[in-house]
């Protein structure tokens, strides 16, 4: 367990590196140190992977043998890996070191807030009976995967209204960070609804119903709505620009408030306690 | 002397206190600490027994404390001048809870959700037909 720790503390030094050669990028304007800071990441990354297989690997060895995606410490190292693999799969379309510089922090904090946070379940415990089931890797696969899709959607969505603002960058941006709002969004989305349905799936199987207002179920439909309303703004109604950009961004806060804010609620506690 | 608790409150009369009140709370099987106000047991198995025992002199406030069957000298509560609680023994018995849930309506969910799946896969490859910008 402490070999695992020791490797997720690495990915983490290096997604912050890369994110500190992203910085020195826009300071000086050159473009070589972009190399040096996909190098990071994706060095990070797969340090990030072995430490993620090496604790899977740990559960078959206490006998458990579970996806190691069950508690909220397992689940922050988890999402930090699914944002640095999304960022990985859309570099080779999105340049912009801004967006870079985004994706590299917030896949560092999130991976390294897992040990900041209180009573952080760094041991491996058996799971719980509830979550016994052969759902659990698909319905936190897609679900991480659709938050990971949602988060480069927001930087993009960031970036957009930064240089809307400083009318430093030609309109021709505009159109191409619009449209890779819109993808990233259609591919979250898509992959959102499939956690929700597995969700629901694995709910009727465990607890006997697919829907009971769970604070963390009723949170995953506001960000389906949001989302939804995003995508059927940009087709059926046309829009574009700043509008768009926010409600991108808005989504992404119910993403965050599912994913992290209705555990910290204390009126809010439900059956997703524990992760 | 020996009490048998089981979830009733015991009175005891000591020098010290007239109607002294001693009462099991709560009960662990297999105890664990995970934080200030998180205990809870690991598992229903009996490996680490814990009981929480709450004390109470008439109408004082009454204090608690957690015993521990495998480590009987920790925490050993001593309330009052020559009064101890052990933890000593503990029978355990199990109960099951079943729930049963007929879902007539279940088929039909599945169809909404295979739809559900169809209509973004269509989507999903219909993007530039449906007059997405391209770069």
């Amino acid at each position: 367990m402490i070999s695992g720790n020791i490797l997720v503390n690495a990915a983490v030094v290096f997604y912050t590196v890369g994110f500190a050669i992203t910085l020195f990028q826009i300071v000086s304007r050159l473009d070589k140190p972009a190399i040096w800071s996909r190098a990071c990441i994706w060095l990070g990354w797969s340090i990030h992977s072995l430490a993620f297989i090496f604790r899977w690997i740990q559960t078959y060895k206490l006998g458990y043998g579970h996806v190691p995606v069950t508690n909220r410490y397992e689940s922050l190292i988890f999402f930090g890996w699914c944002l640095a693999l999304a960022w990985l799969v859309v570099q080779r379309w999105i340049k912009e070191a801004g967006i870079a510089a985004g994706m590299q922090i917030i896949a560092a904090a999130m991976t390294a807030s897992a040990g900041l946070v209180p009573n952080a379940d760094v041991e491996i415990s058996p799971l719980m009976p509830a979550l016994k089931s052969n759902w659990l890797l698909f319905h936190v696969v897609t679900c991480f995967l659709a938050y990971a899709a949602f988060a480069v959607a927001t930087f993009v969505a960031m970036k957009f209204l930064v240089s809307r603002k400083s009318k430093t960058e030609d309109s021709s941006f505009d159109v191409v960070s619009e449209n890779l709002m819109y993808r990233c969004i259609s591919v979250g989305f898509f992959l959102l609804t499939l956690g929700i349905l597995s969700g629901s799936a694995w709910a009727q199987q465990s607890w006997g119903r697919y829907w009971g207002w769970d604070p963390k179920e009723v949170w995953s439909l506001i960000t389906w709505i949001v989302y939804a309303i995003f995508l059927h703004a940009r087709l059926k109604r046309n829009w574009g620009g700043t509008k768009l950009a926010l409600l991108a961004i808005a989504g992404f806060l119910a993403v965050m408030f599912t994913f992290l804010g209705v555990n910290y609620l204390p009126a809010l506690q439900g059956l997703h306690s524990y992760a | 002397f020996t009490a048998n608790i089981m979830g009733k409150p015991v009175y005891l009369e000591t020098p010290n206190c007239k109607s002294l009140m001693i009462q099991a709370v709560r009960y662990e099987p297999d105890f664990i600490m995970a934080g200030p106000e998180r205990i809870g047991s690991r598992s229903i198995q009996p490996n680490n027994p814990a009981v929480l025992i709450q004390v109470k002199c008439g109408e004082e406030k009454p204090e608690s404390q957690w015993l521990f069957l495998n480590h009987k000298t920790v925490h050993t509560s001593v309330l009052e001048a020559g009064l101890t609680i052990q933890f000593d023994s503990v029978n355990q018995q199990y109960d099951t809870g079943l729930e049963v849930v007929r879902d007539p309506g279940s088929p039909w969910v599945a169809v909404g959700a295979l739809l559900l799946v169809a209509g973004l896969c269509l989507y999903m490859t219909s993007m530039k037909k449906m007059g997405v910008k391209n770069n």
